[in-house]
């Protein structure tokens, strides 16, 4: 019982992990109508840059994470131009490339630039994995409490600006009807680089919630994390942010139980195993009606 | 008379690709007034709409608002600067409420947009009622109102109607007419476009006939709705 609550707290913490990307990547559906695949790319950069920092530094935590946000915040709004003309176009499979080629580019950078390829280790005061806590018999890491707290904090603000704010109120228009939401007077390109910046600073802080649970970086993270997030996106349905939050944590959970309980290295297994069939049993998401 | 004019188009011409849609028009619009464009389908009226609101771009000609040229503008400058649009079909944003389909509208307002909002759900107490429904919820009428009321959240000086009474009931015509009649009284200036060339003429007080992007003919509404050739073609009559 006290191994299956620390577990359930892991599976939480990399669950809200997932969470965060969704949410990332579904925002830059609403947008601009696209599939980012790069977006946690861009995640696994801005923890290179924030290694970069430390490394390149006196070893300085708080400058290594105001580097991370804005590193994140730029190469995010650097690929919205790239892909606006596409998203004006409706060429969706140019747009998957377009997400791909750049997710690819920066997979190289990493292993070329930093580390020489190896991970990239971060140093235990930023990651939080030495403090645990313990209550009773269970006891579980400081990082995954922050990530838990964090990705809930982060997954508020991001539904609040959305749901609530007058330019998230513009943002969800245009996911509904551009043409309708350009003769109201919605501004397509600046509305847009909002959404990415938004996302951008969403990005950053995934990447400093990385840091603490994983502790290192690696040149093949972006595509694991990619690959995750785009199932979990159709799982969830294209652009429905409440749908991917909920996904996300049951699948986090799911994959920290098949880690802890079945033999071998069976929890890849049973993620995708179980979205196979959601996918195949309801084709438009879980939770999805639109596309 | 100059300083009268809010909308001056002219030499207008507005392409898709190679189809010439809008060929050469001119037009003013007046303080206050409402005027009506007439024309049966494929005329012209939707592109010339349009093109007024910078979503389809002119080849040829310019529009002037409010002494301004808005011929190059950006549609979000030009909505920012006072006009407004009810779209053709009422543009719903199906999947947003009541209430956030009129805040949408009020996008560009420069203060607080609360009187205004007052100010429509009195128009329209029944969108009041309805204000956390789905705006796709609605009634075609219930639908129209609040594409309307959505058009006037911005406090705009110029509205642009296109075809407001595409499929809704007689009834439901005369009470959309009388109340842009009552805009009217209270400063508004109105372009409209519409196929029911009868209604339109009864409440406009100027016209212009579209047909394949050209303007045959513009007078006063009196006029042009006893005039032989406009009810031949348009009112079905003699
Ligand atoms: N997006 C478009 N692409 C090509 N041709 C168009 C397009 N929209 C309208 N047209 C053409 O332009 C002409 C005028 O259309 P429109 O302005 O919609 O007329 P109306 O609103 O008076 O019915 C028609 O011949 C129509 O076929
Ligand atoms: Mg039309």
């Amino acid at each position: 019982m006290e191994s299956f609550v620390a577990q359930l707290i892991v599976g939480l913490a990399t669950g809200g992990i997932y969470a965060l990307l969704v949410l990332g990547m579904n925002l830059l559906v609403l947008v601009r109508n696209i599939v980012h695949h790069s977006y946690s790319h861009i995640v696994v950069l801005t923890m290179a840059m924030g290694w970069l920092t430390l490394t390149h530094t006196n070893g300085s935590i708080p400058l290594a994470v105001i580097v991370m946000l804005i590193s994140a915040i730029i190469f995010t709004i650097a690929t919205e131009p790239l892909f606006r003309p596409l998203s004006v176009r409706g060429a969706d499979l140019e747009t998957v490339t377009l997400a791909m080629g750049i997710g690819i580019i920066i997979t190289e950078f990493i292993s070329k630039y930093i580390n020489g390829g190896a991970n990239f280790a971060f140093p235990d005061a930023m990651t939080g994995r030495q403090n645990t806590i313990s209550i009773g018999l269970i006891s579980f890491s400081m990082a995954n409490i922050v990530v838990l707290v964090g990705c809930a904090a982060a997954a508020a603000i991001l539904m609040w600006f959305l749901f609530k704010s007058k330019e998230g109120r513009a943002i969800r228009a245009m996911a509904q009807n551009l043409r309708v939401a350009k003769m109201l007077g919605i501004p397509f390109g600046r509305t847009g680089v909002l959404g990415f910046g938004i996302a951008g600073l969403l990005a950053g802080f995934i990447a400093i919630l990385c840091v603490m649970t994983l502790g290192a970086g690696s040149p093949s993270l972006g595509d694991t994390f990619a690959v995750k997030a785009i199932i979990l996106m159709l799982f969830a349905g294209m652009g429905n942010m409440k749908g991917g939050l909920f996904s996300a944590l049951f699948m986090g959970v799911v994959e920290a139980m098949a880690l802890a309980y079945l033999p071998g290295r069976w929890t890849e297994a049973v993620f995708y195993g179980v979205i196979m069939l959601v996918i195949i049993w309801k084709p438009n998401g879980l939770f999805g009606n639109k596309h | 008379m100059e300083q009268t004019n809010v909308l001056k188009v002219e030499n207008l011409s507005v392409y898709y690709g190679p189809i010439c849609a809008v060929r050469k028009i001119d037009l003013e619009v007046n303080q206050g007034e409402i005027v009506a464009l007439i024309g049966s389908n494929g005329a012209g009226k939707s592109t010339l709409i349009n093109a007024i609101l910078g979503i389809q771009r002119a080849r040829g000609g310019t529009i002037t608002f409010l002494g301004q040229n808005i011929t190059r503008l950006k549609t979000e400058r030009i909505v920012a600067s006072g006009i407004s649009v009810v779209p053709e079909g009422r543009g719903m944003l199906a999947d947003m409420t009541v209430l956030e389909n009129l805040q949408l509208g009020a996008y560009h307002h420069k203060g607080d947009y609360g009187p205004m909002l007052e100010k429509v759900f009195s128009y329209f107490p029944i969108l009041s009622d309805r204000k956390t429904q789905k705006a796709g919820t609605l009634s075609g009428g219930e639908q129209q109102m609040l594409a309307i009321s959505r058009a006037l959240m911005g406090e705009p000086r110029l509205v642009l109607l296109d075809e407001p009474s595409l499929a809704l009931s007689p009834a439901y015509v005369d009470k959309i007419f009388q109340f842009l009649v009552e805009m009217k009284k209270q400063g508004l200036t109105i372009l409209l476009s519409e196929q029911n060339a009868r209604k339109a003429l009864q409440y406009a007080d100027r016209g212009y006939v579209l047909d394949l992007g050209v303007t045959v003919m513009n007078g006063p509404a009196q006029e042009l709705a006893v005039n032989p050739e406009v009810k031949r073609a348009y009112l079905g009559g003699e």
